[in-house]
């Protein structure tokens, strides 16, 4: 039910040309790449609320001092890199986020392709207010490589 | 004929009034909250005994001994969790909160949460997860002990499911639910604690419960 509707979305979209998720940082995209991004979100969305907004919550605020925020976080934005090895690989030792310390351990999602990886990152670095742009799967993959682990 | 054209309009208008500011009480009056569990005829005391939430001692964030006595006079909800929950937990927490902070200020309302993996989490560990939850620790409390008797209690008293599980995520498998507690240790109402609509429902009976518990007391 879910799925055909966020399908029924996807097709209004399509047809409407895009808007809903654009932002400055797409505007230079070509009109495929444009789609894909939607298509992207989209899927990323789904893959958010299976693996990640358990804990880090639909809205990305997280849960108090335990389990970091994903909204507006200064170390979702400035470690994108590092950000990608951790969605596959989790996390073991302490980070700061915002200023504040976070010493609870993440599980990794050993099992997400990296097209899925690349759907949830542009997800998280489009939403909230994050302003990435779209992650291709080409882009991502090199980084997903060299991730310690 | 003129008068019945000028007190009908009234009459109506005063039944109307009558009507409706009867049936709500008595519509509260009649889906009182159940009470959960077996229960039995006494024939001794002539009476019906219900199923009721058996003694327990577990040790708190504070290393506060905690008992039926801490909840005295209170109504409390509590549930199952443990601190590495890769699950459902973070959800229970946040919605948690959510009863926390609107019962913030009742101090007939607490809070009680198990770890069902006390070798992890240490009175230190939930301490430090209290703290960075931010709630204070005379309303809410979050406790370990015995791990067989922390089951138990999940299992015969609360009639949920806590237990160790090597397949399930995180080494544990338990229900997601609230569970609500009377002042006579008597549990009033069962809740998925990850599904904020039923959090919401949760949050209406321990009103409900407030203004029972208040009637039994003035009566």
């Amino acid at each position: 039910m879910r799925r055909s509707l966020l399908f029924a979305i996807f097709l209004l979209v399509l047809s409407c040309g895009g808007g809903k998720y654009q932002n400055a940082a797409t505007e230079a995209l070509s009109h495929t790449e444009k789609l894909r991004y939607e298509q992207y979100m989209i899927q990323g969305q789904q893959l958010y609320t299976t693996h990640c907004s358990n804990c880090h919550q639909e809205d990305g605020s997280g849960l108090g001092r335990l389990i970091p925020p994903l909204a507006q976080s200064d170390y979702l934005l400035s470690n994108r890199d590092r950000t990608l090895c951790i969605i596959k690989h989790g996390l073991e030792e302490k980070i700061i986020v915002n200023g504040e310390d976070y010493q609870q351990a993440m599980p990794g999602n050993p099992s997400l392709s990296d097209i899925e990886i690349a759907q949830i990152a542009t997800f998280i670095y489009n939403s909230w207010g994050h302003e990435l742009g779209y992650m291709a799967v080409k882009d991502i993959s090199p980084t997903l490589d060299t991730c310690q682990k | 004929m003129k008068i019945l054209h000028t007190t009908l309009p009234i009459i109506l208008l005063f039944s109307g009034i009558a009507i409706s500011c009867n049936s709500p009480s008595d519509a509260e009056k009649a889906e009182s909250l159940p009470i959960f569990g077996r229960r039995y005829y006494d024939e001794q005391q002539q009476d019906t005994v219900y199923h009721q939430v058996a003694d327990f001692s577990f040790v708190d964030q504070d290393s506060a001994t905690i008992t039926p006595a801490t909840f005295e006079d209170k109504i409390y909800v509590t549930d199952f969790f443990f601190t590495s929950c890769p699950t459902i937990c973070p959800v229970m927490k946040k919605e948690m909160l959510r009863i926390y902070e609107e019962f913030k200020e009742n101090d007939e309302v607490s809070i009680l949460s198990h770890t069902i993996d006390p070798e992890y989490d240490t009175v230190a560990l939930l301490h430090d997860y209290a703290n960075r939850l931010g709630v204070s620790s005379d309303k809410w409390h979050f406790v370990t002990g015995d791990k067989d008797a922390i089951y138990d209690m999940g299992l015969k008293s609360y009639m949920v499911t806590a237990m160790e599980d090597e397949e399930a995520p995180g080494g544990f498998i338990h229900s997601g639910a609230f569970i609500l507690v009377d002042k006579n240790r008597h549990i009033r109402g069962l809740y998925d604690g990850t599904v904020p609509e039923q959090v919401d429902v949760l949050m209406n009976d321990i009103r409900r419960l407030l203004d029972e518990e208040k009637e039994i007391a003035a009566s």
